[in-house]
Order: C-alpha cells, then sequence, then structure tokens
C-alpha cells in the first residue's frame, strides 16, 4: 500500500478507520447511514502494532468511541420510530440464524 | 449497535527493533487486550485461525476458553473458523463449551480464511475449497439444530444418528457467515438466514452496500421472519491526536 493509498483510506469514503476518536465515530456512523448494520468489529493489530499501542487504542474505542456511537445510533432509531409508525427493521434486532 | 475488535494475534517483526514477539508473550498480551475491552464494555472480541508462523492462533476455541474464564460480559467469537479445512463436529464442541466456560457468550464466524496452508496441513484439495465450504456450513447447521444428527455428504464420512456433546447453553449458538469479495456468499448467507460479517478491508465502501442488499433480500426470499444481522469489520488505529496518529507508521502486511 503506498502512502497515497494509505491516506485516501482514511478519509470518510475509504476502508480503514485510522484517526481520533471523533474521527472513527463519525466514519462508523457515515457507514450506518448506508448500511444499518448492527455491529462494528475493528482489527487494530495488522501486522506489527506494538501492545502498548494496541492497549491504548482498545481503550480510546472503548472510552470514547463506543460510548458516542451507541447514543447516536440510539438517537438515530427513536428518532425514526417517532416519526413513522410500523417496523422499524433491522434495528434492534440481532438475529442469530 | 454492538462495537467490538477482532485480531489475528500476529507475532511479525518490528521494522524498527528488528525483535520479533514472542507465540508466549503474543498470546499473553492478547489475553490481556481482550480483558481490558471485557472491562470497557466493548461487546465483541474476535480471534481469527491461521496457520502460519507469523499467525500466533490456530486454535480460536482455546484462547476464547482462556479469555472466558477471564471476562464477564463480553461476546467470544472465532473471526474466523476456516470450517473448509476442519471438522465441523470438532468446531461444534469446541464452541459450545466456550459457551458454556463463559455462561453463554460464544459465537462462531464461519469463514473461508484469505490463506490456504490449511488445505495441505489437513488434507484437502484447493480445487474442492467451494464445495468444502457449502458442505460444511449446512452440517454446522445442522449440528446446532439438534442432538442427534444424520449426516452423508462429499467430503466428511457419513454419521447415523449420533449424539453430539456437550450442547451449548446458547439455543441457538450463533453463527456467522464471513463475506469478503464474492457476492454470492452474501446471496447464500441470506438465503440460509445467517447473519453476514462482511470485511471491508479495501476500496469504498459504499461499494458494498449491494452486498448488504443481496443479504437482506435473499433472507427475505427465504421467507425468514426477521432480517439476519449486519456486521462491518474493518481495519483501523485509534490515536489520541492527529499528531499521534500521522506520527504512528500503518504496518503492511506482505501481499497474499
Amino acid at each position: 500500500m503506498t502512502k497515497a493509498d494509505y491516506e485516501a483510506s482514511a478519509t470518510l469514503h475509504g476502508a480503514n478507520f485510522l484517526g481520533t476518536p471523533q474521527q472513527v465515530v463519525d466514519k462508523i456512523l457515515f457507514q450506518h447511514d448506508i448500511f444499518q448494520h448492527d455491529r462494528f468489529l475493528i482489527q487494530f493489530s495488522v501486522g506489527t502494532m506494538p501492545h502498548e499501542k494496541i492497549m491504548r487504542s482498545i481503550e480510546l474505542y472503548g472510552t470514547e468511541v463506543a460510548p458516542a456511537v451507541r447514543e447516536e445510533v440510539a438517537r438515530r432509531k427513536a428518532a425514526k420510530r417517532g416519526s413513522s409508525p410500523g417496523p422499524t427493521g433491522r434495528a434492534g434486532r440481532i438475529s442469530s440464524g | 449497535m454492538e462495537l467490538g475488535i477482532y485480531t489475528f494475534a500476529e507475532r511479525t517483526t518490528d521494522p524498527n527493533s528488528g525483535d520479533t514477539v514472542t507465540a508466549q508473550q503474543r498470546l499473553s498480551d492478547l489475553i490481556e487486550e481482550i480483558e481490558l475491552a471485557d472491562r470497557l464494555g466493548l461487546d465483541v472480541f474476535g480471534v481469527g485461525e491461521h496457520h502460519r508462523p507469523d499467525f500466533v492462533v490456530s486454535a480460536p476455541a482455546i484462547v476464547l476458553a482462556a479469555a472466558a474464564a477471564r471476562t464477564r460480559n463480553i461476546r467470544l467469537t472465532s473471526a474466523v473458523n476456516v470450517i473448509s479445512s476442519d471438522d465441523p463436529v470438532r468446531v461444534f464442541q469446541d464452541f459450545a463449551t466456550v459457551d458454556l466456560l463463559s455462561g453463554g457468550r460464544a459465537e462462531i464466524m464461519a469463514g473461508r480464511g484469505s490463506f490456504i496452508e490449511s488445505f495441505p496441513l489437513f488434507g484437502y484439495r484447493l480445487e474442492d475449497y467451494d464445495s468444502l465450504f457449502e458442505e460444511k456450513l449446512l452440517m454446522l447447521l445442522q449440528l446446532r439444530e439438534s442432538e442427534k444428527i444424520t449426516w452423508r455428504g462429499n467430503h466428511r464420512p457419513a454419521i447415523e444418528g449420533r449424539g453430539v456433546y456437550p450442547r451449548p447453553l446458547q439455543q441457538p449458538l450463533p453463527i456467522w457467515v464471513a463475506v469478503g469479495g464474492n457476492p454470492r456468499s452474501a446471496v447464500r448467507a441470506g438465503a440460509l438466514g445467517l447473519p453476514m460479517a462482511l470485511a471491508i478491508i479495501g476500496g469504498m465502501p459504499e461499494r458494498f452496500a449491494s452486498f448488504a442488499r443481496l443479504h437482506r433480500d435473499a433472507a427475505r426470499q427465504a421467507g425468514w421472519d426477521s432480517v439476519p444481522a449486519l456486521s462491518i469489520n474493518s481495519h483501523g488505529f485509534i490515536a489520541g491526536s492527529a499528531r499521534e496518529r500521522s506520527t504512528t507508521p500503518f504496518p503492511t502486511l506482505p501481499t497474499r
């Protein structure tokens, strides 16, 4: 991957979630608009990533990213329920098949 | 939305120091990562299966069992199980056991894997890549469905009405299908009513919107009551500041 590819992948329309907690929050929510997904899994340890950096990423993810995403997704679902009666689609239902 | 982490537990060489972390250290670090994720209230932790010297985990269920004993709430999933080159009975037993050890937190993410070492290692032909996955996924679903199984297929000896134990705590034990670049896989997952873990690790995520649609539509067409869940799995790194992000090199794996 070239540096240019790497930088492009970190933009809102790219595939990688690289950045500050707020940038990662924004990107998850941007994708949620498109996919309405129920779950997001991030892989930090791609290739060589020192343990301390992984732990720091996990900490930021858990303390800053996750609460903000959950709050906004819940707000979106509540807004949707409020404005349109009828089924809420996939919202809140984790089907395990 | 559930938020989680997955890892392959690499032990590649640090390009700056030239050191390679030992397998023992990497596993110890991994358990620490899962414990932290659990403490912080993250929802899921996934561990993938590889059969290469640079990846420490070839036995996800064993690692997840160790994590189960050290965590309380976080869900513990493979990411993925390479079911094509494994025995579905063993996979099911292993994860039923993790489920019992964890108080009902285990999940299976069935995938093809992106490397092929497991095929020669376990005596399978690469030509059978597709039919192996298809057959073993269907068998896994049957194993989940009932205690006793009768099975006849192309890739595994037949079974006549034998019980598979122990039974998991969760009824049902979640089984996800990992999907990468093949839209047919999204359709198949939906047709089976299975949740889909969509790996988006390159290109533009928006281009994968069709995969989500195919998955949903296939489920609806097959008559499933509720739409199976969708997960997006991607790579990333979170820095405290923009400066930290720009000074941390994002490592690249060797091209596959």
